[in-house]
This record gives structure tokens, sequence and C-alpha cells, in this order.
């Protein structure tokens, strides 16, 4: 796909730096990341196992403020999660009181749509991801790649500006990777 | 090796039968007087009696009722200050060393105290089952609520929620199996707090009242029935919380 160079980056990580203190030593997670990101892109930050991936999407999740420079989105600095940014975790996640399909309406909370649009948009889902038939189960019963898929329905429901991803088929077995790819 | 015996299914059965059998023998025997210890079928017939034409079932609805209203104000108080201090790291600094010498405090202790506040007729019984109620309630919710995972937190705060989302859909489902045990605690104590106010304050329709008369008029196969009662009643309370225990946490695995 070509992107115009001359688009404005809507997501901008601008010289982070994030350290963490473990046992009151100071361990640097993150040291100097810039990185912008257009409308349309894909990107795929890979690294060894400790390296930070984790510790940079919290930071544009919002969920973690304090660190040295700034995640921008549409140039202003992020400071709190939104709906417009979504993640799927490493792990699915769920919340095992509730069905999947209850599970993938939870993120709707907060959408401000009627209840009607709500549902349609959790079967919609649900759909998209091949769980029709387990809107009704219980998190217990669905396996890893099942669970892994509510999750995604679950991120892709509010329809987010930014999808980001933490390793999100690493707990897969590969013939529901390839699926999902 | 040695064969184990074969366990009939009335096992559990076995040393109440046995117990009821040496009262019975000490009865017919003469061992004990039967005006400290009526027979065990003096007993049974007064149960018949007082369930059928006297008074029991007026009296068994009124300390159901006052149980009732105890438990529900005492226990959903209870719930709330549990998942404040869970929840809330500034309360559980401020309240949790308070609620904890509180609760060192005997339950009884307060019968005098709350007597004067309340009075000792319907709303004094009421304060105190309801005091006695609380105690399980907080503590255990206290416990279920403070340590929910983080990953979940993390996740309620990606989807935005409010404080009373996240409780509502994070918290207390999280907490639920420790707050069923302390409601299962509360049930009992607002049950052990339904007779004690109905035997320390003012004479009303009630079992404890009844225990109350049995004792006066020197009625022991009243005093007795009661007790049989009381046992009966308890033993049918923690079959309906298992039950409602087991259906409430089915789902998850």
């Amino acid at each position: 796909m070509h992107i115009p160079h001359d688009t404005k980056p809507v997501l901008e990580i601008d010289r982070v730096d994030k350290t963490f203190h473990v046992a009151g030593r100071p361990v640097p997670a993150l040291r100097d990341v810039s990185l912008d990101v257009r409308p349309g892109e894909f990107v795929a930050i890979v690294g060894a196992s400790g390296c930070g991936k984790s510790t940079l999407l919290r930071l544009i999740l919002g969920l973690d403020t304090d660190y040295q420079g700034e995640v921008r989105v549409d140039g202003r600095r992020v400071e709190r999660p939104g709906l417009d940014r979504a993640i799927v975790f490493q792990e699915p996640r769920l919340l095992p009181w509730l069905s999947a399909e209850g599970n993938v309406a939870m993120a709707l909370r907060r959408s401000g749509l009627p209840k009607a649009e709500r549902r349609q948009l959790v079967s919609e889902h649900l759909k998209l991801v091949g769980l029709t038939a387990f809107a009704d189960a219980w998190p217990a019963q669905l396996s890893g790649g099942m669970a892994q898929r509510v999750a995604l329905a679950r991120a892709l429901v509010n329809r987010p500006r930014f999808l980001l991803m933490d390793e999100p088929l690493g707990a897969l077995d590969a013939l529901t990777r390839l699926r999902l790819h | 090796m040695i064969a184990r015996l074969p366990l009939p299914p009335w096992r559990p059965l076995l040393i109440p039968l046995v117990v009821l059998a040496l009262w019975e023998l000490a009865s017919r025997a003469g061992w004990s007087d039967a005006r400290f210890l009526p027979p065990p079928e003096t007993v049974l017939h007064r149960v018949w009696f007082e369930t059928t034409q006297g008074g029991l079932a007026t009296d068994l609805a009124a300390s159901l009722r006052r149980g009732a209203s105890g438990l529900l104000i005492g226990a959903s108080a209870g719930v709330t200050l549990g998942l404040l201090l869970g929840l809330s790291r500034v309360a559980e600094r401020l309240l949790g060393p308070l609620f904890l010498a509180y609760r060192q405090v005997a339950l009884f202790a307060w019968v005098p105290l709350l007597s004067m506040w309340f009075g000792g007729a319907e709303a004094g019984k009421i304060a105190f089952i309801s005091h006695a109620a609380m105690a399980p309630a907080v503590v255990n919710t206290w416990r279920g609520s403070r340590d929910i995972p983080r990953a979940h937190v993390e996740l309620a705060a990606v989807l935005t929620f409010g404080r009373l989302d996240f409780i509502r859909f994070v918290a207390l489902p999280g907490a639920l199996p420790f707050v069923l045990v302390g409601l299962r605690s509360s049930l009992i104590y607002a049950w052990l707090a339904t007779i004690g106010a109905e035997l320390f304050l003012n004479i009303a329709p009630g079992l404890g009242g009844r225990l109350n008369e049995g004792r006066e008029t020197f009625q022991m196969d009243l005093v007795l029935a009661c007790i049989v009662v009381l046992g009966a009643l308890g033993v049918a309370f923690s079959r309906v919380a298992a039950i409602g225990e087991a259906r409430l946490l089915r789902r998850r695995g």
C-alpha cells in the first residue's frame, strides 16, 4: 500500500524514556524511542522478550503516564486510556463471570450507543471472529484460541482508530495462528 | 489389609440416634428428672402441638422477619463497607485498624449500648441483628476485593470504566466467592443474634420469647421444642446457602 509521505502522523512517540524501579534500582525499559505512525500504516515492533514492547504499548494506551518524552495522538499528549485505542493483550483477559457475548459487550459500556445498536455490533463482531455459535459460552468453556478471538472482537467492536496487539498470537497453536493471520 | 466396615447411608444420623436412645433410656429408667429433662416423645409431641395448634408459626414468622430485616441491613452495609476498605487504600488505612479493633469486642457487649440508643423494642432488636450480621460481610468482602488481579484493573481502565462500572462488572463479581462466604456467616450470625435479641431485650413474639416463656413457666418441653426447631432451621439455612452459592458460582471454571 502506498502511503503519501506528506500525511501527518496520527500517533507520535517522541523521544520516550521509561525507567522502572526494581527493588530500589533503576531498570531502563525504553530509551530515546521515537516513532511516527501515519493513517493506514501497520507497524510491527519486533524484539526479544523483555525489551520493552509491552511497556511502549502501555504508554500508548495511557495506562502509564509516568515517563519522559511524549506520546501524542493527533498532536495531543496521551493522558489516559480512550476508546480510540484498543488492545488485544498477550492473554485473553476475559472476565470469567461474563459470557463471550458479555465480554465483547463490556467494551461498549462507554460508547454511548443505544442498546439495540450495541447488540448488533456485538453479534457482528462475534461473527467476524467466527464465534457466533459460542456467544453464550463462558470463558472457562472456550479454548485458548477461541478466548483470544473473543478478545479480538472486544478490541474491534468500538471500531478503534488504533488496534494494539501485544503478541496476541503468542499463546496460540500454529494452526489457529495461521487462520487468524 | 483390614477390611473396612461398609458405611451405611444413614451414618451421619448414627450419633444423634445414639444420643436420642440414651435420652429415652435415661427417661425410662428414671435416671433423669422429667421436670428438667422431659423424655423425647414429650418434646416431639410439644413440637407437633405448637406447630399445629400453638402459636409456633406466628413466633417463627416474627423471628424470621426480624432476622431477615437485620440480615438485609447488616449485610448490605457490610458489603458496602468491605468494598470501601478493599478498593480504597485511604479508607483501608483510616478505617481498617478501627474496624479490626471493633471486631474484637464481643458481640453481646453491644447489647446495653444498642438498647439505650434504639430501645428494647423492634428497632433495638433489628439494630443488634444488623450489627451482628455486618462484621463477617465486611471482613470477607474486604479480603475479596483488595486483591483484584492487575490484569482486570487494566482491562477496566482500557475500556474507560468509571468507578461504578468497575465495582459492578469487575470488583464485585471478582470478590463474589469471598462475599458469599461472608454472607453465609452473616446469615448464621444474624440468626444467632435474633434469638439473642429476643432473649435479652423486650419480650415480643418470636422463638426467643417462647424459650423465655418456657424457662419462666418451667415448661422444659417447650424449651427443648424450641431448641429442636432452631436446630432444624439452622440445618435448612446452611443447605439453602450452600445451594445458592453453588448456583451463583456455577459458570466459572
